[in-house]
């Protein structure tokens, strides 16, 4: 684990609000785009094509320029706000490049389903070059960080209706509760894509919103934890999921 | 078996000229023959739908052909969408093989796999 710092006042000010936490607990995901200077993310996809073999875990090492990704403001203020002040990078990271002709992966989730009404860990994908529909972009499952299911009874390489294609401009940054449905798609591009996937870790239980709760928000909140699907699913499972979404709301405040 | 009984359909229009014509010969029942002896092989289509029944609306899909390097990927593209329902694939010829079981494991509380899978199929003729 790397320790973080305790948050700076630009991290302060980029804690998101209730709304904001309460449709990650309900989607599972939150896409952004933090600014950064003009050829950073060209530069990182330069460094990424010069490498001559996957350093695993030693990919910050091998491209130190991605730091920067993780310690932007916004960036440390989502992740503050998810998972505590007092958070920490997690020591494992992988950066998947899809070569050309890659006919993509079929739905999965990282390692074994963590305790899902909780919050431990939270993915995140970092994409240095333009993502579109067809050079490999991560597809994932909305809500499917509350289903405990095991990876081979997720459908394989399956279209779902209300999947999420991770499409966007080079920089994007996704984040996921560890537990989402998640594969990589076909590359049909002539030019390899890069994805970071780096691992955010909680360091210590709730004991009150870590984000920037108001009032106001909180009552937003309330609304879209109680709101309606998020994927197409029967009635007693949109139930079910209703009150898993309450038990990690309520995690997440410290309330249990 | 669409294409075997297009393709027939078709010999039979071409043979009715030709008997018309006088001209059938047993080149064109020998083409027949090969119509009817071309492999006969099983599509595949697995639909999850968001219950066990036929009128449920379908959430999931993929069809498996059976031809060498037919690999379905998860679609990045808005698909065209085959089927709204599970009965809409019947009512296109698709038959099913195996129905969601009706017995799977329930917990009060918890969610798992999304759907329940109904595995359908087509028998078609194929070109080796």
């Amino acid at each position: 684990m790397i320790e973080t710092t305790t948050l700076s006042a630009d991290v302060q000010a980029q804690l998101v609000d209730d709304e904001t936490v309460a449709r990650f607990v309900v989607s599972g995901y939150h896409v952004m785009q933090p600014e950064l200077p003009a050829g950073f993310h060209e530069r990182v996809a330069a460094q990424l094509d010069a490498l001559e073999r996957n350093p695993g875990d030693g990919i910050l090492d091998a491209v130190p320029d991605l730091q920067q990704i993780w310690e932007h403001p916004q960036v440390r203020g989502f992740l503050a706000s998810l998972l505590g002040h007092d958070y920490a990078m997690h020591s494992h990271r992988h950066w998947h490049c899809t070569p050309p002709g890659s006919a993509g992966g079929q739905w999965h989730q990282d390692g074994r389903n963590q305790t899902h009404h909780q919050m431990p860990t939270i993915l995140g994908f970092y994409y240095p070059q333009a993502v579109t529909p067809a050079n490999g972009p991560t597809v994932i499952l909305p809500g499917s960080h509350q289903r405990n299911c095991p990876t081979d009874r997720m459908g394989g390489r399956m279209s779902y209706r209300d999947q999420v294609v991770l499409t966007g401009a080079a920089g994007t940054v996704a984040f996921a509760h560890y537990d989402i449905w998640h594969t990589a798609s076909p590359n049909r591009s002539q030019a390899a894509r890069h994805m970071l996937k780096f691992l955010f870790k909680r360091q210590s239980p709730p004991a009150g919103p870590s984000w920037a709760s108001t009032p106001e928000s909180r009552a937003v909140a309330q609304s879209v934890i109680g709101g309606p699907r998020v994927v197409a699913c029967s009635q007693s499972d949109y139930y079910k999921e209703l009150g898993l979404r309450r038990l990690m709301w309520s995690y997440l405040q410290g309330e249990s | 078996m669409d294409r075997l009984v297009h393709d027939v359909e078709s010999w039979l229009r071409e043979a009715r000229a030709s008997v018309a014509a006088g001209t059938l010969g047993s080149a064109d029942l020998d083409r027949l023959a090969a119509l009817l002896r071309r492999p006969v092989r099983q599509r595949l289509l697995y639909l999850r739908a968001t219950d066990p029944t036929v009128d449920s609306q379908v959430i999931a899909t993929i069809c498996h052909e059976p031809v060498a390097g037919d690999g379905p990927c998860v679609a990045t593209e808005p698909l065209d969408w085959p089927y709204g329902r599970v009965k809409d694939a019947l009512l296109d010829g698709w038959q099913i093989i195996h129905f969601p079981s009706p017995e799977a494991p329930y917990h009060d509380t918890e969610i798992d796999m999304l759907g329940y899978e109904f595995v359908l199929h087509k028998l078609e003729t194929y070109d080796d």
